[in-house]
Formats: C-alpha cells, sequence, structure tokens
C-alpha cells in the first residue's frame, strides 16, 4: 500500500525534528542517500531469495566463490552487495549495540567498487554527496555515528512492499518538500507535478501503446519530467534520457529513476552542459549524429545567461542563437533538434518569448513558418517553487499539416495557497481537454491561423489572440433612477428637519448670535 | 460597444451616420520633447481623481530630483498616459494637463497631443472603459513589472478606437461628459461645504475649557454644563483578542473586526459563549481604538466584537447621540495634534482621563438630534456623489463604439 498523505507528513516532520543544524539542501542528501541504500538492499535480498536453494545463504555462496556471486549479482542488478552489508545489517548492528559509522563508509566504498561495467553511468559515484566525515554531522566520530544512527532508524521505520513503489513514491513527496522550503534557490530540481501531468498527457496521448518509447529531457532536474511521461505509457519498454549539469541534481534524478523501478539498462542519463556540446551522441567521428526521441520534455532555468559566442555553426541553433542573456530558445531548439519527425515535445518557458524581439522575434518566426509551434498555454503565476514570474508550455512538432496555433490562457485558473498558486485538478483536466480538442473555448482558447498571427508581427503574447476581457456590469438605470429620487427627497426632508431645528438655536453673546444668524442662512 | 454597425447605443440628435476605426496614432501624436534646459517647472504625477497634478500638491513632496533634463516637457492640452495600474485602474489613466501651462513627467508616461480627433472628445473617451479591451492585448506580463505595466509606446500608438466623422458631433459628446463631470465635482464640493457647517456647530454649540456654557444653544436652557472625568461616566469595554486559528469561516457569531467598518469585507464567526458585555447589539457604541478610530454606533445583528474595539457603556448622565458627537469633536482634535502619522494609538487610560463638559439630559438629548440629522445629511449627500458618478458611468457605458 502507498503512504497516505498523512504518513508523508509524518516522515516530513520525523525529519525536520532529526535535521538538526544541517541546511535543509544538504540534509536531503545524506536521507536520500540512506533510503536509495535501503532500495538497493532490499532489491539485491529479492534477488538472492529468488536465486538461492533452501538450504543456501548468501555468506556461504559469497564465501564460496565471492568473484562469481558478486558477478552474478552485477549481471542482474548492475551492482553487488556483500553479505553483511546491507541496509538491514546496518539496523541490526545498530540494534545491537555494535554500530560505527565506519559500517556505512565500508558498505558505500565496497559497493563503488562492485559496479558492472556496463553499468558505471548508473551508479558511478551516486553516494558522493553523501560525506559521512562533514563536521556537520558531529564533531567526532561518536557523535557523527549516533547522528548516522538516527537516521537509519528513521528509514528502516518506513515500510517497503512489493506492489508499489513507496520508497520512490515517498522520495519524490520529500523532493518536493525540500524544493518548497529551501528557500528560491533550491527549488531548481523540481517541477510541480501538477505540470508535469499537462505536459506528459499532452506528449503521450495516443501513443501509450508504443512497444518502443524514448523520452529526453536536456534539463533534467530530478527527473520527475521523465518520470510522469512514463507513467502515460503502458506498454513496451521506456528509455529514459536526461542531461543534468549540477552534480548533485543529476544523482537525485539517478536515484529518483532507480527507486521507481526503472531498470538500469533503461537509464541514459550524463551529468553535464546541454548547451556547451550536443548530446546524446552529437557528433560521432566528425559526423553530426544527434539521437532523436519519441518525446521530449524540459521545464529549464528561465533566461539563463549563456555563452553564446561561435555558435553559430551549431547544428542545433541553425534557427538563430539565442542571446547571451536569455538561454530560453537555445533550450527549445537544443530539445528540437533530437526530436523524431512524428516526435511531440513540450518545454516550459518565460512568457517573455513570446513576444521579445531581436534574434528571438527572429526565431520565433521562423519556427512559426516551419510550422513548429502548436499550442501555447499560458499557466498562472507562482506555480513553481523557485520563482513566482508568470510561465508557459508551449508545444511543438517536427512535421505539422497545419500551420495554425492554439492559444490556450489558463492564467487565471488556480487555488490560492499561502505563498504560491496551485492548479486544481479541474484545471489540469480542462487544459488537457482543451490542448487535445483544439477547439475555441470562450475567454479561454483560441485557434489561431497564420494569417492572425502574421497580422500580429509574428508576437505571440496570449492576450492578442484569447479575449479574457470582462465587460463592465451595466447601470441599472431603473435603479438608479429610484435612489436619485429617494435621495432628493430625504435630503429635501432633512433640510427642512434642520433648519427648523436651527431656528431653536440662540446665541448667547453678540459675537455668536452673528455667527449663528450666518449658518442658519446655509441650507437655506 | 458590440454594435455590429459601429454607431453609438445613445447619442445627440440630428446624427446617424457610422462611426470609423482609426489607430490612436492616426488622429494622435506622440510628444518626447525632453526638458533640455531644465526649466523649472513642476513635476507632475498622475491621480485617478485629480488628473495631471503637481508631485508638490499631491504627495505634499517632490519626488522627482532637482534636474528635470531627462523628463518629457509636457505642456498645457497635452495628454500623458500612466501605465501602473492600480485599484479600479486595471489599465492605468490618461489624462489631459489642464492645471498649468507647462510641467514635466517621468519618461515612463506616454505622452501625446490629440491632432485629428477633439481633445475634450478624448479625454471622456479615456474617462471611459472602452480603450480597455485594446490595451489589455498590448500589456505583456514581465519578471520585474510590478505595479507597472509593460506596454511599449510603438504598440500604444496601434490601439483602435472609433470616432464619429463629424466633428460637431465629438465636440458636443465631449462638452456634454465634462459639464457632468463638473457636476460631480460640485456635488462633492457641497458635501464639503455640509461638513464644514457641521464643524462650525461643533465648534460653538460645546463650552471651551475654559467655559462652562456653549456659545450656541437650543433656546431655553440656561443652566451649566457639568465636567466629569470621561472614565467617570462611560465604561470602555475592551473586545476579546482572538487567535487566528479561533476565527472560523462560520458559526453562531458574526467577529466584529476593526477592518470591517471601513474596506473589509471579509467576516470570521465564533462560536464561542462569553461573558454578555464581550457582544454588541444594534444601537450600541462602539469605538475604534488602533490605526483607524473614532465613535461608531453599530447598526446591524448580534456580535463579538474583537480586541481593538472598546464597547462603550454609557452611565445614566449621558445621551447616545450627544456622546456619539462629544467623540466625534474629540477625535478631531485628537487628529490634529498627531502630525499626520497613519498610526494613531490611544490608550483606554488616555480617554478615561479626558474631562468632558456635560449638560442636563434634554438639552442633551435636542443637541444629539440634531447632529444626527446633520450626519445624515451628509450621508445623503455623499450618497448623491455616488449617485452622479453612476450615472457618468452609465452614459459612458452607452455613448461611445
Amino acid at each position: 500500500m502507498a503512504l497516505s498523505a498523512k504518513d508523508k507528513a509524518t516522515v516530513w516532520q520525523t525529519l525536520n525534528d532529526t535535521r538538526g543544524k544541517i541546511e535543509p539542501s544538504e540534509y536531503k542528501n545524506y536521507v536520500f542517500g540512506v533510503m536509495f541504500y535501503k532500495f538497493l538492499s532490499e532489491k539485491a535480498q529479492k534477488w538472492i531469495d529468488g536465486m538461492l536453494g533452501a538450504d543456501e545463504s548468501w555468506t556461504e555462496v559469497w564465501a564460496d566463490d565471492a568473484e562469481s556471486a558478486a558477478s552474478e549479482m552485477k549481471s542482474e542488478l548492475g551492482y553487488a552487495i556483500k553479505p553483511g552489508e546491507m541496509f538491514e545489517d546496518w539496523q541490526k548492528a545498530i540494534d545491537t549495540g555494535e554500530f560505527n559509522i565506519m559500517k556505512v563508509s565500508d558498505s558505500i566504498n565496497h559497493f563503488n567498487q562492485s559496479i558492472a561495467e556496463n553499468a558505471k553511468s548508473v551508479f558511478g559515484g551516486i553516494f558522493d554527496d553523501m560525506d559521512l566525515t562533514s563536521s556537520r554531522l558531529g564533531s567526532n566520530a561518536a557523535t557523527r555515528t549516533s547522528t548516522m544512527m538516527d537516521w537509519i532508524n528513521m528509514i528502516s521505520k518506513i515500510e517497503n512492499d512489493d506492489s508499489t513503489d513507496v520508497l520512490g513514491d515517498l522520495y519524490e513527496y520529500l523532493i518536493g518538500m525540500f524544493a518548497a522550503n529551501s528557500g528560491a534557490k533550491a527549488g531548481e530540481f523540481y517541477t510541480p507535478h501538477q505540470v508535469s501531468d499537462i505536459m506528459a498527457r499532452i506528449l503521450t496521448e495516443g501513443r501509450e501503446n508504443l512497444d518502443d518509447y524514448s523520452l529526453y529531457d536536456p534539463a533534467l532536474g530530478s527527473g520527475s519530467l521523465l518520470l510522469t511521461t512514463a507513467s502515460y505509457v503502458k506498454s513496451g519498454k521506456v528509455s529514459y534520457y536526461g542531461q543534468e549539469v549540477i552534480t548533485t541534481t543529476f544523482n537525485l534524478a539517478r536515484m529518483n529513476l532507480l527507486m521507481h523501478g526503472v531498470p538500469f539498462y533503461n537509464v541514459h542519463i550524463k551529468n553535464g552542459d546541454t548547451l556547451e556540446d550536443d548530446w546524446p551522441d552529437g557528433s560521432v567521428n566528425g559526423i553530426d549524429s544527434p539521437r532523436m526521441f519519441d518525446a521530449v520534455m524540459a521545464n529549464p532555468p528561465y533566461s539563463l545567461k549563456w555563452d553564446n559566442t561561435g555558435r553559430e555553426d551549431d547544428p542545433r541553433f541553425r534557427a538563430g542563437v539565442a542571446p547571451k542573456s536569455k538561454a530560453d530558445y537555445a533550450f527549445l531548439l537544443h530539445g528540437l533538434y533530437h526530436l523524431k519527425q512524428n516526435g511531440r515535445m513540450a518545454i516550459v518557458l518565460p512568457h517573455g518569448v513570446l513576444f521579445r524581439g531581436a534574434a528571438e522575434g527572429k526565431i520565433r518566426e521562423l519556427l512559426l513558418k516551419e510550422r513548429h509551434i502548436k499550442t501555447i498555454i499560458g499557466l498562472p503565476e507562482k506555480i513553481f517553487t523557485n520563482t513566482g514570474i508568470p510561465t508557459i508550455i508551449m508545444v511543438l512538432e517536427k512535421n505539422r499539416e497545419s500551420d495554425d496555433v492554439l492559444f490556450i490562457d489558463a492564467s487565471k485558473g488556480f487555488e490560492k495557497q499561502k505563498n504560491s498558486n496551485k492548479l486544481r485538478q479541474e484545471d489540469i483536466d480542462k487544459i488537457i481537454t482543451t490542448a487535445l480538442e483544439r477547439q475555441d473555448v470562450d475567454k479561454y482558447a483560441h485557434v489561431a491561423s497564420m494569417q492572425e498571427i502574421i497580422d500580429n508581427d509574428y508576437n505571440l503574447n496570449i492576450p492578442r489572440y484569447v479575449d479574457t476581457f470582462e465587460e463592465e456590469v451595466p447601470v441599472d438605470a431603473k435603479a438608479l433612477l429610484s435612489d436619485m429620487r429617494e435621495i432628493n427627497k430625504e435630503e429635501a426632508k432633512l433640510t427642512a428637519e434642520i433648519n427648523q431645528m436651527m431656528e431653536e438655536l440662540v446665541g448667547t453673546n453678540p459675537d455668536a448670535q452673528e455667527t449663528l444668524d450666518l449658518l442658519k442662512q446655509v441650507l437655506k | 460597444m458590440t454594435n455590429k454597425k459601429n454607431v453609438p447605443e445613445i447619442r445627440f440628435e440630428g446624427f446617424s451616420g457610422e462611426w470609423v476605426e482609426k489607430k490612436l496614432g492616426e488622429v494622435a501624436k506622440r510628444i518626447i520633447r525632453k526638458n533640455k534646459n531644465n526649466e523649472p517647472l513642476p513635476p507632475l504625477t498622475i491621480s485617478a481623481q485629480y488628473g495631471l497634478i503637481s508631485q508638490q500638491t499631491f504627495f505634499d513632496k517632490q519626488i522627482a530630483s532637482k534636474d528635470t533634463t531627462g523628463y518629457f516637457l509636457i505642456k498645457k492640452g497635452e495628454f500623458a498616459y500612466n501605465k501602473s495600474y492600480s485599484h479600479g485602474y486595471p489599465w492605468g489613466t490618461i489624462k489631459r494637463l489642464d492645471k498649468y501651462n507647462k510641467g514635466v513627467l517621468s519618461t515612463l508616461y506616454i505622452v501625446f497631443k490629440a491632432t485629428n480627433i477633439s481633445s475634450q472628445f478624448l479625454i471622456a473617451y479615456y474617462d471611459s472603459n472602452c480603450w480597455y479591451r485594446e490595451v489589455s492585448k498590448i500589456a505583456t506580463e514581465g519578471a520585474r513589472n510590478h505595479g507597472l505595466l509593460n506596454i511599449s509606446p510603438l504598440d500604444f500608438f496601434d490601439t483602435k478606437l472609433y470616432l464619429s466623422i463629424e466633428d460637431s458631433e465629438q465636440a458636443k459628446i465631449g462638452s456634454f461628459l465634462s459639464n457632468i463631470d463638473n457636476l460631480l465635482t460640485t456635488s462633492k464640493q457641497k458635501t464639503e461645504k455640509l461638513k464644514s457647517l457641521k464643524k462650525a456647530l461643533l465648534q460653538k454649540m460645546f463650552p471651551s475649557e475654559k467655559q462652562s456654557t456653549p456659545d450656541i444653544r437650543f433656546e431655553g436652557f440656561i443652566d451649566e454644563w457639568n465636567k466629569y472625568r470621561l472614565g467617570d461616566v462611560v465604561n470602555f469595554i475592551n473586545g476579546r483578542a482572538y487567535k487566528q486559528h479561533e476565527l472560523l469561516d462560520n458559526g453562531k457569531y458574526p467577529v466584529l473586526r476593526v477592518g470591517n467598518f471601513y474596506t473589509n469585507e471579509k467576516w470570521y464567526y465564533s462560536d464561542l459563549e462569553l461573558p454578555e458585555k464581550n457582544y454588541a447589539d444594534n444601537g450600541d457604541l462602539l469605538y475604534t481604538w488602533s490605526a483607524s478610530f473614532g465613535p461608531h454606533i453599530w447598526k446591524g445583528k448580534k456580535v463579538i466584537f474583537h480586541y481593538h474595539i472598546w464597547k462603550v457603556e454609557l452611565s445614566e448622565k449621558l445621551k447616545l447621540n450627544f456622546t456619539l458627537q462629544i467623540l466625534e469633536a474629540d477625535k478631531s482634535q485628537l487628529l490634529n495634534n498627531t502630525n499626520g502619522s497613519t498610526m494613531i494609538h490611544v490608550t483606554k487610560a488616555e480617554m478615561e482621563n479626558k474631562i468632558i463638559s456635560i449638560p442636563s439630559i434634554p438639552e442633551q438629548t435636542r443637541i444629539g438630534q440634531l447632529f444626527a440629522k446633520i450626519d445624515e445629511l451628509i450621508a445623503m449627500s455623499e450618497h448623491k456623489s455616488q449617485k452622479i458618478e453612476e450615472l457618468k458611468k452609465a452614459l459612458l457605458q452607452k455613448m461611445f463604439v
């Protein structure tokens, strides 16, 4: 059974209670590391249980011939774990009072040495962010040991179960919580599930039953976009490609995919700068050989500064080089470059890409002329954890027969929360239904012809196409008239009454009487 | 404005032709004249109510720097568009300079003058909402535009408007709506004058500190007024301080907070059963004592009044309407004595130690009645201005395409 929302909240609470002085952004590396080791151990144990006879034990088999035991596990799982170094063994050591933090570092060192050749890119250095000698854990080995024990005890309590990925589910929840609670800077690895869901459903619609499906996210983050998209693919093999420039985030993404049950041989993730060199495959023996994908998706950093010098000959940027202060179109063109002829792409970008001029204007015009832009969805502001700016999802295809563009103004459909806005299920469904039906919806969506777009000088600012303007409520003339009559009547009555009362006033000295005589005239 | 024939729904007799669509750029010309000689001209700002007005008058201080050579120099009769939105003006405001011969404006404004259109007509047009839709199309959202709409002058002069091809029709509409505007101003001035009348009476009908009788009083009353410490003749009861989690979205009793007297329409509720003194009933005298302060007679059903509100319980020496006026008069004095700071806080002890003069109950009754009527008249007058505003709005809705 998956964890309930309450269970997850309890875990989050426990995490906060045991965090001590460690920053959330750093703390998550330890928590996720321990969770991941538990996951790997349980996976290994399950494999062992299936392999060994009733009278055999992993310790015996390993003692018999360590090398062949390890290599059998490696060929199946991509890694091997020595007997006595499973997560369960850590817990046992704690229970019997024999635990030392060295046990964790030894286990991880041995794990690093037991990675299969073909799984190096998947598992290599995956625990590197878990620095067990850091003084943040404690000033000496004893306090570090005790900190580590707390965390292992906590993670130990999470019951994993075969039928659903409890750990994967929890992992994703915690990524979201860490993103929301680590300040603006740290949210960069996280795309809210509601946005991933919209992109995933548009990308996979009608393609759920493909035998082979390849996905690529050139600005990977924690990998949740890939996972959400894959969750709509019902059968067949899915291969996951992605690139992430920040090493810690790259590690997060690898763990995320694996803990969601993706076989290691389907994970193709690289730690690198997407804009710098082309990948996957890129130039092979001097020939451009971009790998092409069924679906490309990305939520890249908005308006990133990048080095755009000497990019004119880069085949990816044939449509134009994005300005150095804003890499938005560079990410877009990179993704489009890797899209199969019949593939689909969805990318989150800031509003500016719709109307900014200069180089970006030229790129936009070319994309429109070549019929690549299919749909533009304007999202509400404040739906991301690390920025409040309004964003859009742009859907692109390579070979479209039609040149129209569907505009959806979804900016007004959300639920207000404390510091952010959240898309509700009904908002998500409305966006997806509208995107798939491609029909005009009053004050919400419009299918614009190329002529309309040309008339607007290729400016794609959404209000030019979707009229969400609310007319002013007409004044009720009848009510106005009767109100005014009533006021006039009342005013006349009051004035008369006041005048009558004023007549009864007297001044108690000559000056006052003089003033009073004047005041009495005021309302006459 | 959804009229296929391009004619306004209401227009002056004798005109029947269709109106034509023009781009603003065809009927007006952008002004980019800078104050390059650094003439000592008043820096201006736009107020929705007062139009283009000097910063000195409007803010009581000058925001612009001394050197205004980089500013636009705007002349009387020219228009300026302030692209920042404010409550009730989602697309900003466009006004004509009428008050001064010349002034300077930040280059954030778009300045222009009417060339092929009646200037008066254009004023009325920009008073209506007809131009909102066009501007909403060209406004783009950016990252750092809090309060300021992102609108390029180029796009602005591309916005379309409909106008009569007959100059006389334009002029007639312009001057008619300008008259309505003047009527509105006059009506508001009248309200101000009524308030002055009340003030004059308040000054004369209550004795000063040194006096034992007022300068003006109702005929037949001759007794001296008696001085009391306010705390000895009324009882101030503070409201209950609710914690945020105790405030419910619905429940048995509404909880009256200071904001509810003014602009806040959000009500909270409570199911708590409290001592009777914590409730206010219709007709009770209340006093808000923090931020916005002053006496109010509660009109409505039974409520629990919140912290920052006192209930003022009167002894048998005081009548309700009379006490209200004493507290009103005291409030304007308090306001005079604070140096314009907006956060005013009065303590219970301060209030209780005030010395007030009180006449006999029959005299209190008469005075209370008179001022209650005057208050009503002022309210009526304010109401009337609102209705004239509605009339103007109704006309603006129908007299343009």
